[in-house]
């Protein structure tokens, strides 16, 4: 089905105008259409290839009125990494049902800051043609509706490389990298892979640095205290400071 | 409405002249800087006029090598003035708290290996006679004096860095900065607005995962967290942290992380150890009103108790 069809199906649908407006009335994030039968067997498939997307990371779920696939969707979605919670305020990810008024072929397609976003590029075309090819045509329309902003950490882009204090550099995270740095009580090496930074060596006493979890989200840190290190995931970034 | 070609140049100008005064009216910037404390990163940022904003990393760090140096662990001199205020704070706490905020659990991060990373769980008996040295009722204040028994050893790991903060953003606001934060590793204070004329956007750590868990919107205010997952140790499959029990000895259970939010940091960072350590959280914080607290129970249940503040949990 052609999106501009898609979208004339969606917005013929009985109702639909005040479930959309539903749907956008916590945030202003992206909304998946998915028409389909069992949309469990669907869903979970289409998120994991926009998890890139920061909006699309695991979190929580809730649904916003009765869907009659509900059970296999918590299902299938918590098998992914999503846990379902009761309040609409609390979730990340909120779905709800609307029944077309005619059924349409299956397909899918994200509407985005006002705009389509063809995601069938997104490695998406091969499920797009398997839905189009077997799937019977259906009239139940699910809407998936991610609260951008409550996602306040985002995949960094770069990380700031402070020795004794004082900034030393700024790397890509792109880059695979090793690099060594001498600082006035001793020497740390970093790790630069997969788009996550690391220490990987460091001549302090505790090596609590060494521990340290890899950081990769906008605002993550990883210090070495008793060399004054300090590795800075640089992004955009949703709060001024961090507790705890 | 068209602008001609010269004009829509002009107008640009005049538009980065205007974005220019607004980021520099009458001489003054936001300004961000990273010192190394209290064996932690100490962020700031600060907004006020060029000279002031430039004097903050030299005032900010007499205060605090100052307070690290009165105040490092098991500490000689109990007759400095800074010592005999921070003491009489400390008692306030360690007495609305039943106990459980003490500034007297040396001896047991000592037997635990926290304060040389050198970790272990000691035996049973071990853990009793560290307790005989445990105990803020034991010191005695004379003339001007605290009168400390030989073995006691205090740990103002969870007062001291709060205090440094209330009294450096006490010292800038003084010497004219009218915006700004200082969070001394997750300690903090902030007054005025952030850059973008809203409150301040403070992050809570995930105790568990990777990012936050929820973010506070304040101004004019301090927030303060402590964890089971910022020290500690594992043995045998189960965690061992720096926050202890001082009844028994022992880490204290049944919570992840609790974070304060509350007018003075000195407050927030004692509460939110003592409210970790207790049982009954909710009678400490009873008795200071002005102050909330987040808590993270054990199981990931998160409860709110004392007095509201804007925060949104995720």
């Amino acid at each position: 089905m052609d999106r501009r069809d898609f979208l004339k199906v969606i917005f013929a649908a009985p109702l639909a105008a005040p479930l959309l407006a539903a749907a956008k009335t916590s945030g202003s994030g992206p909304v998946l259409y998915l028409i389909a039968d069992e949309p469990q067997n669907f869903l979970p498939g289409i998120i994991q290839q926009l998890k890139r997307k920061a909006w699309a990371e695991e979190g929580r779920a809730a649904f916003l009125n009765q869907h009659p696939f509900a059970e296999e969707l918590e299902r299938s979605l918590s098998e992914n990494g999503w846990r379902f919670v009761s309040s609409p305020s609390a979730a990340s990810l909120l779905l709800s049902f609307e029944p077309l008024r005619h059924a349409a072929s299956p397909s899918f397609t994200l509407i985005k800051e006002g705009r389509i976003w063809d995601i069938r590029n997104q490695g998406l075309s091969r499920l797009w043609k398997e839905m189009n090819r077997q799937g019977a045509a259906s009239t139940c329309l699910t809407i998936a509706s991610f609260e951008e902003h409550r996602f306040p950490e985002a995949p960094g882009k770069a990380v700031a490389v402070y020795a004794d204090g004082k900034r030393r550099e700024s790397l890509s995270l792109d880059a695979n990298l090793m690099r060594r740095y001498t600082t006035r009580n001793g020497e740390v090496v970093i790790e630069i892979e997969k788009g996550r930074a690391r220490v990987l060596a460091s001549t302090c006493r505790h090596k609590i640095c060494l521990s340290s979890p890899p950081a990769c989200l906008a605002g993550e840190r990883i210090v070495c205290a008793p060399n004054q290190f300090l590795l800075a995931i640089e992004g955009r970034r949703f709060v001024d400071t961090v507790t705890g | 409405m068209s602008i001609p070609l010269l004009d829509k140049s002009k107008f640009i100008i005049f538009i980065f002249s205007v974005l220019f005064m607004v980021n520099c009216r009458g001489g003054e910037k936001w300004q961000s800087y990273t010192l190394f404390f209290f064996d932690t990163v100490c962020d700031i940022q600060v907004f006020g006029p060029l000279s002031q904003v430039e004097a903050v990393p030299t005032e900010i760090s007499r205060i605090f090598t100052e307070i690290e140096k009165e105040f490092s662990l098991g500490c000689g001199d109990f007759s400095s003035p800074p010592v005999l205020e921070l003491f009489r704070t400390a008692r306030r706490v360690y007495r609305d708290s039943d106990g459980y905020f003490d500034i007297t659990v040396g001896p047991l991060s000592e037997l635990w290996g926290f304060s040389t990373k050198t970790y272990r769980i000691p035996l049973p008996e071990e853990v009793k006679k560290a307790l005989a040295f445990v105990g803020l009722e034991k010191i005695k204040e004379q003339r001007d004096r605290l009168s400390v028994q030989p073995g006691m050893k205090l740990d103002w790991g969870g007062i001291a860095k709060g205090w440094g903060v209330d009294l450096a953003a006490r010292a800038l606001r003084e010497i004219g900065i009218a915006r700004g934060f200082i969070n001394c590793g997750g300690d903090l204070y902030c007054w005025g607005e952030n850059p973008e004329n809203k409150a301040w956007k403070i992050g809570i750590k995930h105790p568990r995962q990777q990012g936050y868990m929820g973010i506070i919107s304040v101004s004019g205010l301090a927030v303060a967290t402590s964890g089971d997952y910022q020290r500690y140790f594992e043995s045998g499959g189960a965690r061992y942290h720096h926050i202890f029990n001082p009844k028994t000895g022992y880490p204290a259970q049944g919570k992840q992380s609790v974070t304060i939010v509350g007018p003075e940091t000195v407050y927030c960072d004692a509460l939110s150890t003592a409210l970790f350590a207790s049982l009954q959280p909710e009678l400490i914080i009873k008795r200071y009103p002005e102050y909330g607290a987040i808590l993270v129970e054990a199981d990931g249940n998160v409860v709110i108790l004392g007095k509201a503040y804007p925060v949104e949990l995720f």
